[in-house]
């Protein structure tokens, strides 16, 4: 079912073991060695985003009581109220007060809609433009992107996953090397990557190069191509572990007053690390906050999560913009489905999944704040204007980094791939 | 299961297994001559409008064969039944939909079907055959054809010299153009940034005509690469954020009239510099955040520059 992933095993299992026993550390996660650097890709316009910060609000966000409140019915807001945002006209719930304050860097896309009403079909064709099958695994938004834009910094990864499943985060057909690095816990960063303190460069050394034959070894023997992918592998490692870029990863070395900037919640910190690894070049990081399936008692429990989202997300955009980063990150947040405008009072006032209309939002990368595409109903229940698949709002991301959207990608089994298979970018978001 | 047809038994035992049929010598000829002057990359005709490939299929490069038009995969490998354009020249040439469409060339013989089919049930391969692929995704890119105007700034730009890309490239920066067809140069130093010094911007010398967006951020450099970024003539965007930059270095911008971005957070930039940045009449974004420009200079700037904003926090 998943290609790769038995292989996948075996090398991490052999990779690990080597590397603890002959290095005295741990080289997980791997990174993606082999992947090309950027500098032979050419944006296909002029002043292309050159990174993404995907944050994936996981479990389906009620977009009623986040970005759409404007224009809506007191009876499907419920208990949420509507304020005014830093964007003349604009409205947004009052649940993201913070975020409100950047709504002049923000386009709404108010016009969402899916096939997919299940959580993990519809999260599979949120990041990975095509319907969720047996027989394939498409590969990750990150995935396309790095394999089409090729990496800004080669010391580091190209895309890295935080806080997100794994599976979310797969290379699929394209392979392991195309996968997000996943990142647990945003304030631990990249574990074991660094040299134990207790083993010596010169010691270091000996030891790389022991290891070294031995990997060759071991590729004499086993003829597998996914294996001799990494063959680069320990260099690549050993480059990682000396390499200044890595602290892109330890947001220990951010002030006090920056950590509490994004919030102390993992998504908050999630989202400095985000900002970090842009920094230094990382060209894609989704951040996940879950916790977004508020079938029971909504009003209790969106608000919660609310509050995570709106410190990092308005903080992120903060500062974006006062490093001058903005221009050339592209912020997006996305969700598989919405929520109905039904407010179901046996479930202590919930709210059940709703694909027919929900609501993501663009924010910096060349896209006009202050802004929204697509429209819903009264109820916010139906789209009117301006409808908008996962397809579509991928195309966009590719289109916001010049990328040609159109380029095809053939997998192992001969059949063609594009980043956003029939998506259309909406290209009025941008000047 | 057991529904084994009798043409297809037959075929079996008639194909030998070793006789594999090539793409190149065999099938290309046939929808090349049939086929080939409506599947083609969008062209512009006499009249300069652009023609679009037919059905948005294209034929004149594997993935495009792959994929297919608007109707869904043209070939799809090992099975004939699912290739669109096998089943377009089944097709009796009164059906609308039949390939070439009636009056439009002639139909596919028997035999020529039967070549396209085996070739579809071996798998549907290429072998060397590469098309024209390449060449054209960049241009087909939805949004980037007919939008892209003529840029004054490109007017006079010569190509710039491979070896110092290259030498650049080498230190880890992004180095390219802008944009497909664009001689003007973005470099982008992100990777070991301490390692980024006025040696490093010494080395951009050669580039200074080409050079249009420049990324130092958080390297090395001092005022002494301000005077010679100050030669950068077609430079529009420039981030120096996190570098030890003072109002000198900033005064050595002077002639940069092109510029209309520049990034200076977390600088020894202050007040001091604002004179010079005024003259430059294009700037529509400068970043001072933790500069040593008070909220009082920003707005002034703002308000000498129309249209611009200029920020602090
Ligand atoms: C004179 C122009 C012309 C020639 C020559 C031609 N076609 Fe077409 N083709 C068209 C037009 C027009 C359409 C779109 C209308 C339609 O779908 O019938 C089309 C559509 C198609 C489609 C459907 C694409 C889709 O996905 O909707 C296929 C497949 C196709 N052609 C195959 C062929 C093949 C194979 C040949 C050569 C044997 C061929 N065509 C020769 C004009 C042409």
């Amino acid at each position: 079912m998943i290609p790769n992933q038995p292989d996948e095993l075996s090398r991490r299992q052999l990779l690990t073991s080597l590397a603890k026993s002959a290095l005295g550390v741990s080289l997980l996660p791997l990174t993606g060695p082999t992947v090309a650097h950027g500098a032979d890709f050419v944006p296909n316009r002029p002043r292309a985003a050159k990174s993404v910060i995907f944050l994936m609000m996981s479990g389906g966000m009620s977009h009623l009581d986040t970005l759409d409140v404007m224009g809506k019915k007191k009876d499907v807001l419920g208990k949420t109220e509507a304020i005014s945002t830093s964007a003349t006209g604009m409205q947004l719930s009052a649940n993201l007060p913070k975020t409100a304050q950047q709504m002049h860097h923000i386009a709404l896309l108010n016009g969402m809609n899916t096939t997919q009403g299940a959580h993990e079909q519809g999260q599979y064709l949120m990041t990975r433009s095509y319907i969720m099958r047996g027989t394939i695994v498409h590969p990750a938004l990150g995935s396309w992107v790095v394999r089409l834009a090729g990496k800004r910094n080669s010391n580091l990864p190209g895309y890295v996953a935080i806080s997100t499943d794994p599976n979310q985060a797969a290379g699929g057909f394209m392979g392991a090397k195309y996968s997000g690095v996943p990142i647990g816990e945003p304030g631990q960063g990249l574990q074991d990557s660094m040299r134990p303190n207790s083993v010596t460069e010169a010691d270091f050394e000996k030891r790389l190069k022991l290891a070294d034959s031995m990997n060759k070894q071991f590729h004499t023997l086993v003829s597998n191509p996914s294996i001799r992918e990494h063959n680069n592998l320990y260099s690549d490692a050993l480059r990682l572990m000396r390499c200044e870029d890595l602290k892109g990863f330890d947001i220990a070395k951010e002030p006090t007053e920056m950590q509490e900037l994004y919030g102390k919640s993992r998504f908050g910190q999630g989202c400095l690390l985000a900002r970090r690894l842009v920094e230094h070049g990382v060209r894609f990081v989704q951040v996940t906050l879950g916790g977004w399936d508020t079938h029971y008692d909504n009003f209790t429990a969106v608000p919660a999560r609310a509050k995570d989202l709106d410190d990092g997300l308005a903080a992120l955009l903060k500062d974006l913009h006062r490093r001058g980063m903005l221009n050339d990150t592209l912020v997006v947040l996305g969700t598989e489905f919405g929520r109905t405008p039904e407010i179901i009072g046996e479930h202590q006032d919930g709210r059940d999944h709703f694909p027919q209309a929900f609501s993501c939002l663009m924010a910096g990368g060349g896209v006009h704040g202050g802004t929204f595409y697509g429209k819903k109903d009264d109820k916010g229940g139906k789209v009117v204007e301006g409808l908008t698949t996962p397809q579509d709002l991928n195309a966009t991301i590719g289109y916001a980094l010049g990328l040609p959207v159109d380029q095809v990608v053939i997998s192992p089994s001969g059949r063609p791939f594009t980043i956003a298979d029939k998506g259309k970018p909406i290209t009025a978001l941008f000047s | 299961m057991l529904r084994l047809s009798l043409p297809s038994l037959f075929l079996a035992a008639a194909l030998p297994a070793a006789a594999e049929i090539n793409f190149r010598t065999q099938v290309l000829p046939v929808l090349g001559k049939a086929c080939a002057e409506c599947h083609k990359a969008p062209q512009k005709d006499s009249s300069g409008k652009v023609q679009n490939p037919k059905g948005g299929l294209r034929m004149d490069a594997p993935s495009h064969l792959l994929k297919g038009g608007s109707g869904g995969a043209g070939i799809e490998p090992g099975d004939p039944d699912k290739s669109l354009v096998y089943q377009r020249v089944l097709l009796p040439q009164e059906h609308e939909d039949a390939m070439p469409p009636k009056g439009k060339g002639k139909p596919l013989t028997f035999a020529e079907t039967e070549l396209v089919k085996n070739w579809i049930l071996e798998g549907a391969k290429f072998g060397d055959w590469k098309g024209s692929d390449a060449a054209t995704t960049a241009a087909t890119a939805p949004g980037s054809p007919a939008k892209r105007t003529a840029d004054p700034l490109a007017a006079g730009v010569t190509e710039a010299p491979a070896d110092v890309l290259k030498k650049i490239a080498d230190l880890g920066a992004i180095v390219g153009p802008v944009s497909t067809d664009s001689k003007l140069l973005r470099i982008e130093f992100v990777a070991n940034t301490s390692t980024i010094t006025d040696k490093t911007v010494d080395l951009l010398k050669p580039l200074a005509g080409n050079i249009t967006d420049l990324d130092l951020s958080n390297t090395k450099i001092t005022d002494a690469a301000m005077a010679t970024i100050g030669t950068f003539t077609r430079l529009t965007r420039l981030s120096i954020g996190g570098t030890s930059v003072t109002d000198a270095g900033i005064a050595s911008l002077k002639g940069l009239v092109n510029l209309d971005s520049l990034n200076a957070h977390s600088t020894q930039v202050s007040d001091a510099a604002l004179a010079t940045l005024q003259s430059l009449r294009k700037l529509k974004q400068v970043h001072f955040w933790k500069s040593r420009v008070s909220a009082d200079g920003a707005k002034s700037l703002q308000k000498a520059l129309p249209g611009s904003s200029v920020s602090i926090d």
